[in-house]
């Protein structure tokens, strides 16, 4: 870590130009806490999630049930690869919904959940038992927003008796048709993900220089206007962090349909497909860290230009 | 004075096997060790840690009631109570990890599994003792592939078409008069008519009609044919596993519409509400009846498809207790818990709580009709087999098995299942 | 109150959208606590839209004092508060030595700490559950003298991930703030701890706040890792403990609704107790930009 430091040190002189003068001074002490500050956290990053990742990447080229020691792992290749992509019919249908959990939160949700916050951001009458409902959902744990939302869902629940027809055979089996299930479980998750989104925005419209809009106003542009052109673009912070939570979120997606159905039945995702075969009575360790590399690719990709672009302009 | 007696067996046998054990429990031990000082070896206070996969339902009251008869006999026991879902999925985890020296797990193939791969500890000693007390099936499913015994068996139950009296009396079906799949269709045909689901069905969790899979194909196929498959030896695309399917799919439109929906409860409470005039199932569904209810429970066996196998084969899973690799350090210990367990003093206090069949043949049994009719029916059958997920791979059967038929109940191709069922098969590691 | 131009019918569509909005989302919560209300014979007899007969305590008192849930719940508060607590602390560490000694590799490891928070559990599931059975601990935090099994492993993971993201949102934000704020500092010779303790750490504490609300309902509400981690029941939080409730033989959907509503209701809250300081502290925070 230390020559980590020593060299930005001495780089961050030349690249800032001179606007930092005598940061290059450091005393003993000032590269002692700089190492720590440096060092202390990235040793717990590093050896808690990167040093996994790498081994399960690893182990996705291996035969391993396992169980008992590392001789027990045998290396074999792409197999892992070529059986999940030939013999696994979950993986289209994961894949499927991963794709369409990105495309919801992105079209739907989201600009739902920016225009929850632009209303509440109105200060209307009630305004703030409008926000504490959408902030519900957030607080409650996914265990518990399964329970919930199962009372709603079951043949025998709420919207089925709203609708009049209880009867297992004959009411609508939101839950348990293949074709039906995943817009039930991505309304669910939309529920929780617009509540998250409008907090963000709410937070950074409240941010927004109030004399700008003022102005604007007072230029006589229509609201639509003064949302894109003053509004819009001073969130771009919150932007950022919109568009990753969005994307970690959706290609994560596991809890809530393990909760609903352990993941089966139409409503596989990669995380899912991961944690079936590497924890439960029988573990294919293989397979299990083939498709958690497969969905650390699809993550990592999109996600690292987009920051790479982020950073290398917010520099400035 | 029986309380003394066995206290005092039970510290002959810590001094046999060793006082490293005696002397461990005791630096841990109790009130009653520290009084007596590290000399008294024969204080006889073993400490066992203990895995239970039970926590709801009646329980944590079992637990706590033997678990306090099992220290007035010495044997302190350190629960660790897990619920049944979370302590199953990370049995493998557990097992590697820091295991009670005890726990709570099942027979079959899934047990015999784990001792192959060196997670359990061997407990032929005590079988010595105790293997009087169990019949030649329950000694079976016991022993490990290596020959060793693992498990001691503590209660089981069959499957069976479980019904309520008063809703077949209604409807004006005979139980009795039903022998063959045909009549079993016909009576459906009866159930429907009168605005019932003939059969409820539960596929939510993936393995509950897998059961429906067993029975299907033991009666179709026989049960050699069953176990064949199971194992691995039958391939999934012999012509005799797509008249399983066939057989199956003449039931389909007595099941329950959408079995994706239903988990095994749900199910069962269909049967309770009368909704449904019956459900293929293990008798613990009888966990889901009221006080008032369940006298109206009764249960036939699933009837005859091919002649030749009559029905002679059921499920009829057996429950147990195994030592982990931890055991090994306190054997002592772990074997006097275990023996415990085994014991009818142990199935007494259970069966005082919730009724239920217990694997040691001095246990006595309930005189109720529905326990009395889970024994009648395995007496009049010649082969049990445990269930498919216990007598199959787990690495088949939990993430493999259970999707393909998730599929074939929402309209999957029962071929194009099968052929990948071969498929997916041949391409599991080497166990 | 910067409404401004809004006119009376956009007005209308504003609270219309807004009251729809709010009904869907509250409507399921409370029936789930009307749920957790009703005793469980009632339902399984009638359904569970029928009309209550009678409501009762007796699910609450069953998973309060039979089901432990208040041992969970402790449980839950062990881990989530010192993670919490300790995720900030590093994070702001790291986030300001990114944001205030820039370097080429201030990016890169930007990166990496951003990517780490987006792995999937999954991924690291299987050699963490390795490295916890070979890190050791003194006895007075496991008897077993493992890292696996304890609080403080389950802490360590949390701080580990979450840590990942509070950096990202900690450097953007002190990227926000003017560094002449930090130069008149150095001016006056400060050292780096003091520049961090005396100057920054007070600028973060808007961005500390509303980051430690989220991350709070983040690891309470976390099972996976309890679940995997912690194989001792009595030591799980009550997001995992819920599960305790559901039975092998027998889920009583009420006693569940009961549970559920248990565990939700703390956070709810400390939610209520803390969303002023929590708005207050975003408002606060974002004047500066």
């Amino acid at each position: 870590m230390s020559s980590v430091l020593e060299e930005s040190q001495e780089l961050a002189v030349p690249a800032k130009k001179k606007k930092r003068k005598g940061s290059h001074n450091f005393s003993g002490s000032d590269r002692v806490t700089l190492g720590a500050f440096v060092g202390l956290p990235t040793i717990l990053h590093v050896l808690f999630v990167w040093v996994p990742a790498v081994c399960t990447i690893l182990l996705s080229f291996t035969f391993w049930d396992g169980i008992g020691g590392l001789k027990n792992i045998k290396w074999v290749g792409f197999t892992n690869y070529r059986q999940i992509f030939q013999l696994d019919d979950n993986l289209p249908i994961a894949i499927r919904n991963n794709i369409l959990w990105l495309a919801v939160f992105a079209l739907i949700a989201t600009p739902l959940g920016i225009l929850l916050a632009y209303y509440i951001d109105k200060n209307l009458k009630g305004t703030q038992l409008y926000q504490t409902s959408f902030y519900l959902p957030l607080v409650i744990s996914l265990a518990v927003t399964g329970i919930i939302w199962d009372n709603v869902f079951r043949t025998d629940g709420v919207l089925n008796a709203l609708f009049g027809d209880t009867n297992p055979d004959t009411a609508i089996s939101w839950l348990g048709d293949p074709h039906k299930n995943i817009w039930v479980v991505l309304f669910i998750a939309s529920w929780r993900h617009i509540g998250y989104i409008m907090l963000l925005y709410l937070a950074g419209m409240k941010s927004v220089d109030p004399s700008l809009r003022e102005a604007s106003a007072i230029d006589g542009a229509t609201e639509w206007y003064t949302f894109r052109r003053v509004i819009m673009p001073s969130l771009r912070p919150v932007n950022v962090i919109i568009v990753v939570v969005t994307i970690i979120e959706s290609l994560r997606a596991f809890d809530l349909v393990f909760i609903i159905n352990r993941g089966t039945n139409g409503l596989q995702t990669l995380g899912v497909l991961v944690y079936q075969n590497i924890q439960g009575e029988s573990t294919r360790i293989g397979w299990g860290s083939a498709y958690a590399t497969l969905l650390f690719l699809i993550c990592l990709g999109p996600i690292m230009v987009y920051l790479y672009q982020n950073f290398s302009k917010g520099n400035d | 004075m029986k309380e003394i007696i066995t206290e005092n067996e039970v510290s002959r046998r810590s001094v046999l096997k060793g006082a490293a054990a005696g002397a461990a429990a005791l630096t841990v031990g109790g009130v009653g060790a520290s009084t007596l000082g590290a000399s008294a070896a024969s204080a006889a206070t073993y400490n066992v840690s203990f895995g239970s996969n039970n926590t709801n339902g009646p329980g944590p009251e079992q637990d706590a009631a033997w678990t306090a008869a099992a220290k007035a006999e010495g044997i302190n026991v350190a629960l660790n109570a897990v619920d049944h879902n979370n302590f199953q999925n990370n049995i493998n985890s557990y097992l590697q990890g820091t295991p009670d020296n005890v726990f709570d797990w099942f027979s079959g193939y899934r047990m015999q599994f784990f001792a192959e791969k060196g997670l359990l500890t061997p407990i032929d000693d005590l079988w010595k003792k105790i293997g009087s007390n169990y019949t030649a099936g329950f000694t079976g499913a016991s022993t490990g592939l290596d020959g060793k015994k693992y498990l001691v068996p503590t209660d089981w139950y069959p499957w069976a078409i479980h019904y309520r009296k008063s809703v077949w009396k209604k409807a004006g079906v005979n139980p009795a008069s039903i022998k063959t799949i045909a009549d079993l269709i016909n009576a459906c045909k009866v159930f429907k008519s009168k605005g019932l689901v003939p059969i409820a069905q539960a596929d939510k969790g993936g393995w509950e009609a897998q059961g429906v899979f067993d029975i299907i194909n033991m009666r179709t196929n026989g049960f050699k044919f069953h176990m064949d498959l199971t194992a691995g030896r039958a391939s999934w695309t012999d012509p005799r596993v797509q008249k399983v399917f066939a057989n199956w799919k003449s039931l389909l439109p007595y099941m329950s519409a959408h079995p994706l929906d239903l988990g095994d409860q749900d199910a069962g409470k269909l049967v309770i509400q009368k909704k449904a005039a019956m459900i293929i199932m293990g008798s613990f569904t009888s966990g889901l009846y009221s006080k008032a209810d369940y006298p109206d429970l009764a249960l036939i066996p699933f009837p005859i498809i091919a002649p030749a196998n009559g029905t002679d084969s059921i499920d009829a899973p057996i429950d147990g207790v195994l030592a982990s690799t931890s055991a090994a350090s306190n054997m002592a210990g772990s074997e006097a818990l275990m023996e415990f367990i085994g014991s009818t003093k142990f199935s007494g206090i259970i069966q005082a709580i919730s009724p239920g069949l217990f694997a040691n043949k001095n246990s006595s049994v309930p005189s109720d009709p529905f326990i009395q009719s889970q024994v009648k029916l395995v007496n009049s059958t010649k082969h049990v087999a445990q269930f498919f997920d216990r007598d199959s791979r787990p690495d088949f059967a939990g993430p493999i098995f259970g999707p393909a038929i998730q599929k074939f109940l929402t309209g999957g191709d029962p071929k194009a299942i099968a052929s990948n069922l071969k498929a997916q098969w041949d391409a599991l590691p080497p166990a | 109150m910067v409404t401004g131009k809004t006119s009376k019918t956009g007005q209308r569509i504003a609270v219309g959208v807004l009251s729809v909005f709010s009904m869907i989302w509250v409507a399921p919560i409370l029936f789930t606590i009307l749920q957790s209300f009703r005793p469980y014979d009632d339902v399984i007899k009638k359904g569970v839209m029928s009309w209550p007969n009678h409501l009762t305590f007796v699910n609450y008192y069953h998973a309060f004092v039979q089901s432990r849930m208040w041992l969970f719940f402790l449980n839950s508060v062990e881990v989530a508060v010192p993670a919490v607590v300790l995720t900030l602390f590093l994070a702001s560490m790291i986030a300001f030595v990114l944001s205030r000694y820039e370097s080429r590799f201030s990016v890169p490891m930007l990166m990496l700490f951003t990517a780490g928070n987006l792995l999937p559990p999954q991924l690291l599931f299987i050699p963490l559950f390795r490295i916890y059975l070979k890190i050791h601990v003194p006895h007075f935090i496991n008897s077993n003298g493992l890292l696996y099994d304890t609080q403080l492993g389950l802490i360590l993971v949390h701080v580990a991930i979450q840590v990942g993201f509070a950096t990202f949102v900690l450097t953007n934000f002190l990227r926000t703030i003017p560094k002449e704020i930090s130069e008149s500092a150095l001016v006056d010779g400060a050292n780096v701890w003091n520049h961090f303790f005396r100057i920054i750490l007070p600028l973060l504490r808007p961005a500390l706040a509303s980051l430690g609300v989220l991350m709070t309902t983040w690891i309470y509400n976390d099972f996976f890792w309890a679940v995997v981690l912690l194989k001792t029941g009595n030591k799980r939080p009550i997001t995992a403990a819920l599960s305790n409730l559901q039975g092998e033989f027998n889920t009583d959907y009420n006693l569940l609704a009961a549970g559920a509503c248990m565990a939700f209701i703390p956070t709810l809250l400390v939610f209520f107790a803390m969303r002023k300081h929590f708005v207050a502290g975003l408002t606060l925070g974002s004047t500066k930009g």
